[in-house]
């Protein structure tokens, strides 16, 4: 590792001793190649074992270490030193409680994940003897994008909406329900949609767009949420014309 | 707080609105805002006769009052959540200012409409 140096401002937090959030700033060595995560890994390592933050993949596929790094939610396996000139500020993602130093409790989006039921309810339960659910490649794709979400939740820090109403459904709930609502294997939208079109749903999303914007995956789930207000409309006007007939 | 129940309809016209301003506007800004003033056109196709005549048609008219009305009801409802992400929380008095604007211009627009030809 080179001699070059970086400060990092950490937020700390021991809800046993601490009454409030506070920072700690350490320095580390980095090249080129060093991410944050690197660099929290070496803090815990070589200088204070004490520090606590959530990682595991460090290949930006488990979505466990998002972090705010100088504000902005990132993975912090996938941001590297290189790119910050002065020092860097680690803070634990927006819009979560702090359970200790840079971990959040997640509970409220597994709670709304669960609501939006993100996996397949077919039309028709198929018996094993009569195959698969065939799909062909243009119906996959119909789908594909949405189902790149890792669960990092770096869309629900960058979400000025859930920041202030927590009862929002938000980006990565509402993608994966989209997913599941796109999916030609699948037939539970309207169950879905009391969830997702509902005002907690997609009526709540300003549109800021904030949250395709920190999406690592590139999900897109903005487009997802206008999509999803684009087919409640239509539902709406739909059974508002044939007040007996079937939504899609 | 859960979005309001009329959310849908005034996004629809949020919606439509969007579409008629992105795809028309620019024309009109080109037309009217740059060819008219700058003589590329010819005389005889931008007098206030043939602007009149044109007006007169009721399909002119009709373009003209969606094209009009739905974007600003595009822009009172962006503007209404601009406001809201700002910070300021009064919805009813917001919405009822920006959909208030719109609604008022879309009624101007019907009155002159009404009164060309």
């Amino acid at each position: 590792m080179s001699d070059k140096m970086k400060k990092l401002t950490v937020t700390r937090y021991n809800p046993e001793t601490d009454s409030a959030p506070r920072t700690q700033t350490y320095e580390v060595p980095y090249d080129d190649d060093t991410v944050v995560l690197d660099a929290l890994n070496h803090i815990k390592d070589q200088q204070d074992g004490t520090l606590t933050y959530r990682w595991s993949c460090r290949m930006g596929v488990c979505g466990s270490c998002g972090m705010n790094v100088n504000g902005v939610p990132k993975l912090t396996c996938a941001t590297f030193l290189r790119d910050f000139e002065g020092d860097i500020t680690v803070e634990p993602l927006a819009n979560f409680p702090i359970m200790r130093d840079l971990v959040v409790n997640m509970s409220d989006f597994m709670e709304k994940l669960k609501r939006v039921k993100p996996w397949l309810i077919p039309k028709e339960e198929k018996s094993i003897d009569e195959g698969e659910y065939l799909q062909t490649p243009r119906q996959l794709e119909a789908y594909r994008q949405f189902s790149m979400c890792i669960n990092c939740m770096l869309c629900y820090a960058a979400c000025p909406v859930y920041g202030k109403h927590q009862d929002f459904l938000g980006p990565a709930a509402i993608a994966l329900g989209h997913r599941y609502n796109e999916d030609s294997r699948d037939g539970a939208r309207a169950e879905r949609n009391k969830i997702i079109g509902s005002g907690e749903g997609v009526w709540e999303c300003t549109f800021v767009g904030e949250c395709s914007e920190v999406c690592p995956k590139h999900v897109d789930p903005a487009a997802a949420i206008q999509r999803e207000k684009l087919a409640n409309v239509l539902d709406k006007i739909k059974s508002f014309i044939l007040p007996r007939g079937s939504s899609r | 707080m859960a979005a309001q129940k009329t959310e849908s309809f005034w996004w629809l016209l949020f919606s439509a609105g969007g579409m008629m301003s992105a795809i028309f506007l620019p024309g009109h800004v080109f037309f009217q805002g740059l060819a008219m003033q700058l003589g590329w056109l010819p005389e005889s196709a931008t007098s206030y006769g043939r602007m009149v005549e044109l007006l007169s048609h009721p399909i002119a008219k009709l373009y003209l009052l969606a094209l009009i009305s739905l974007s600003l009801f595009h822009a009172g409802h962006r503007l209404k959540h601009v406001v809201s992400d700002l910070g300021l929380e009064a919805p009813g008095l917001v919405a009822f200012i920006f959909y208030g604007v719109a609604f008022l211009g879309t009624g101007l627009t019907v009155f002159a409409l009404a009164n060309i030809g």
